[in-house]
């Protein structure tokens, strides 16, 4: 294929209406950008012959990307600098193809092509600042999603509303690596906002409760994290592996935290075997247990961003050790220094009474034990008639 | 914000030449029109802060200060302005707040290096740490702080920016031990939020796990674990403005506790003494803490000999919609005066 044989059949595409054809010819994954015809760093006089505007400024800045891409070595900071252009092309086509939505595929392909240069120019440039360059790229892309956000007034089936869950996502995939998560607010709340958001394709929903899982996570806020992962992971077609592995990452400690514990094989299946190491300890109420498979795995903990929630599982281990203590003991006025001995039994060395009064009102007001502490007596007080460790998977507002 | 520039040479700026601590052109309109400060009388004026217009890259280079300029303007600012006993600390902010913030536009329309730009901006994290602690429980008529703790945020994320592109640049230096203050100060100002979290704990090695970040990010572990009595504990281990700014956090943690003790030793009839709370509170007064638990509708202190023995809690009484103000602690304050101020907040003395 030649360039003009490229020009023109991008304006035929264009003469019919053909948006996702069109989308492949200007992709950086592309088959076409390999083809030495078509590195061209300035072609404009052509293009406009064959491809009219508004898609002219597009195809430009298209050849242009490919051109820096593939310079010896390869250029990536200009060619993300024409990325960017293009993606600013598709802003204006996006303007003056009102009222009609076929052109969503080429805003979709340029948007995440930027993403992703805008990465590799990060990981590859050690003079870049980190995360800049990904929230310039969020920017731009946010210019697209305020045309489709305001496209409010076009039937369903033509607006370009349908196109913000893409750019939604992609935006996610920006605000977590730089970790901007405040970001996310008013995106989640756009698209939580709209009467058709269940009937986006099934790949998008699933990225986008993957993330709004894991922003709910960071949140505090685990029902609805539980919620959202779950619908990820159970939509998660099995034979992407990876994916489904990454979403099982978040969705097991929350669901630890609400009192499932993970079952072997599963954990085994996905290669996690961190989670059962820890729900092993757990329900011993092994605190030394705990810390030590804390810090075995500390770098996993570290890179997917979950150590702290994991961390707050301790007071799991806590709640499983009183409760070993209760039923030796079986009686409904535990003496506090029973629990010491017992953290002290499990390594927690220099811990004193007042800790331990702490952690007992802890698991009170969590309602994990139902109860109360006597300070006088320096006794727990617990029901005779129910168990005083309810279900953690049954209690509210957990 | 700041970023726009970066891949552009110093050269592309304009290069302060004014040597003074303010142009001449300021100097002459402000003598002019009488716009002369309170700390100024003595004839020494310091650049103003005024908000930028757009043709700001047009301003000549004699009235911008040259970065020593810069530096001996902060020195001047702390060593001689700060330290004045004759007006109360809210009016000194108020003058340094403004000169520093003109201090910090310069850095952005010189471009300075992040070497030079941390070198600027550090003595200005550590005055407005100060500032933030020490005005705290000053009426928002005298002091704003959040105003405060907002710009505080901004110097401290740019310091934090220039850390990192030295590192990965390899070009110019800093002082580690300045850093390691900046990173404790930035999380613990932070406490609530995840990202600054994340953020410290993917730093490397050999800064984490130095005894002050290290704890700082055992107490913000145990903040989000809701471990408070390991954290109290902690939060006196940290050096003067660490300590200072992490004490900040202190109200939200008591109320907390609080919360926590009126469910768990909830009962009509039982006690809870009061010496037992205030410890675990880490209140030096126990006046303070009879306020705070009548703030909270906890326990009204009508009869004194009844709160000797004891406080009664009950969950049903609690109210979570008031809030307790800050205190300044002991801790902090007997860690502050083992410095002498200014050379803390210059960093001219070891700060570790």
């Amino acid at each position: 294929m030649n360039l003009i044989q490229y020009l023109s059949t991008i304006g035929r595409l264009w003469n019919s209406y053909d948006g996702s054809s069109i989308s492949r010819f200007i992709s950086l994954s592309g088959s076409h950008i390999s083809n030495r015809n078509l590195h061209v760093e300035d072609a404009e006089n052509l293009v406009s012959r064959y491809v009219k505007s508004p898609l002219d400024d597009v195809i430009n800045a298209h050849l242009r990307t490919l051109y820096y891409m593939h310079e010896s070595p390869p250029n990536f900071s200009d060619a993300y600098k024409c990325q960017m252009a293009c993606v600013q092309a598709v802003v204006k086509l996006l303007q003056e193809l009102k009222e009609e939505n076929w052109c969503l595929p080429i805003m979709y392909v340029t948007c995440m092509d930027l993403r992703l240069l805008a990465l590799k120019c990060e990981t590859l440039d050690q003079g870049a600042k980190r995360g800049h360059l990904m929230e310039k790229a969020a920017e731009c892309l946010m210019s697209c999603f305020r045309i489709c956000a305001g496209d409010s007034r076009t039937e369903v089936k033509d607006t370009k509303r349908i196109g913000m869950l893409h750019l939604v996502n992609q935006m996610f995939k920006v605000y977590f690596r730089i970790n901007k998560l405040h970001l996310c607010k008013p995106l989640i709340r756009a698209i939580d906002s709209l009467s058709f958001k269940d009937q986006f394709p099934i790949s998008q929903q699933i990225t986008y409760k993957y993330f709004v899982g894991r922003k709910a996570m960071y949140d505090s806020d685990y029902k609805t994290s539980d919620e959202y992962l779950s619908f990820a992971f159970n939509h998660c077609p099995t034979k992407y592996w990876k994916n489904k592995r990454l979403i099982l990452i978040y969705l097991v400690p929350v669901k630890m935290l609400l009192g499932h514990m993970p079952l072997k094989e599963t954990m085994e299946k996905f290669k996690v075997p961190q989670f059962y190491e820890l729900a092993t300890a757990l329900k011993q109420g092994n605190v030394r247990n705990f810390d030590e498979v804390m810090q075995k795995y500390e770098a996993f903990f570290i890179d997917t961003g979950i150590y702290i929630i994991v961390e707050k599982l301790k007071i799991i281990a806590y709640r499983n050790l009183f409760k070993k203590v209760y039923l030796i003991l079986q009686t409904h006025q535990i003496d506090l220094q029973n629990f010491l001995n017992a953290l002290q039994f499990v390594g927690e060395e220099d811990i004193t009474m007042d800790e331990t009064h702490c952690i007992v009102a802890n698991l009170i007001a969590e309602g994990k034990l139902k109860g109360y502490i006597s300070y006088q007596h320096n006794k727990l007080v617990v029901s005779k008639q129910t168990s005083p460790f309810p279900n953690l998977s049954a209690i509210a507002g957990n | 914000m700041f970023a726009d520039h970066y891949k552009m040479t110093e050269n592309n700026y304009i290069i302060g030449t004014c040597k003074g601590f303010c142009p001449l052109k300021e100097i002459k309109l402000r003598k002019s029109t009488n716009l002369i400060h309170y700390y100024e009388k003595n004839g020494k004026l310091i650049k103003e802060f005024t908000r930028s217009a757009a043709d700001r890259k047009m301003e000549q280079p004699e009235n911008l200060r040259t970065f020593e300029a810069l530096k001996n303007t902060l020195e001047y600012l702390i060593n001689k302005i700060f330290v004045d006993r004759e007006k109360p600390l809210n009016f000194r902010y108020d003058f340094i707040f403004d000169r520093c913030r003109a201090v910090r536009q310069e850095i952005v329309m010189q471009n300075f290096t992040s070497e030079k730009t941390v070198e600027l901006l550090e003595p200005i994290v550590m005055f407005l740490s100060y500032s933030l602690y020490r005005l705290n429980s000053v009426p928002i008529s005298l002091f704003d702080s959040k105003i405060c703790q907002q710009h505080l945020h901004e110097c401290l994320l740019k310091c934090l920016s220039c850390y990192e592109e030295i590192d990965e640049m390899n070009v110019g230096k800093y002082k580690m031990e300045n850093r390691i203050i900046v990173e404790a100060i930035h999380l613990m100002l932070n406490i609530n939020d995840f990202g600054t979290f994340q953020r410290a704990i993917k730093l490397n090695k050999a800064i984490k796990s130095t005894f002050v970040l290290g704890t700082a990010i055992k107490i913000s572990i145990n903040f989000h674990r809701r471990h408070f009595h390991k954290l109290l504990h902690d939060i006196q281990e940290l050096p003067h403005l660490v300590g200072a700014i992490a004490s900040l956090n202190l109200s939200q943690i008591r109320k907390e506790i609080l919360r926590i003790f009126s469910i768990a030793y909830s009962n009509q009839v039982l006690k809870v003494p009061l010496e037992f709370i205030q410890r675990l509170l880490m209140y030096d007064e126990q006046l303070s803490l009879l306020k705070h638990l009548s703030d909270l509708n906890i326990h009204e202190n009508s009869d004194e000999k009844e709160t000797e023995i004891g406080i009664n809690f009950n969950r049903k009484k609690f109210d979570n919609s008031k809030s307790i103000p800050n205190t300044q602690q002991h801790f902090v304050d007997n860690k502050l005066d083992d410095f002498h101020l200014p050379d803390l907040i210059l960093m001219k003395t070891c700060v570790m």
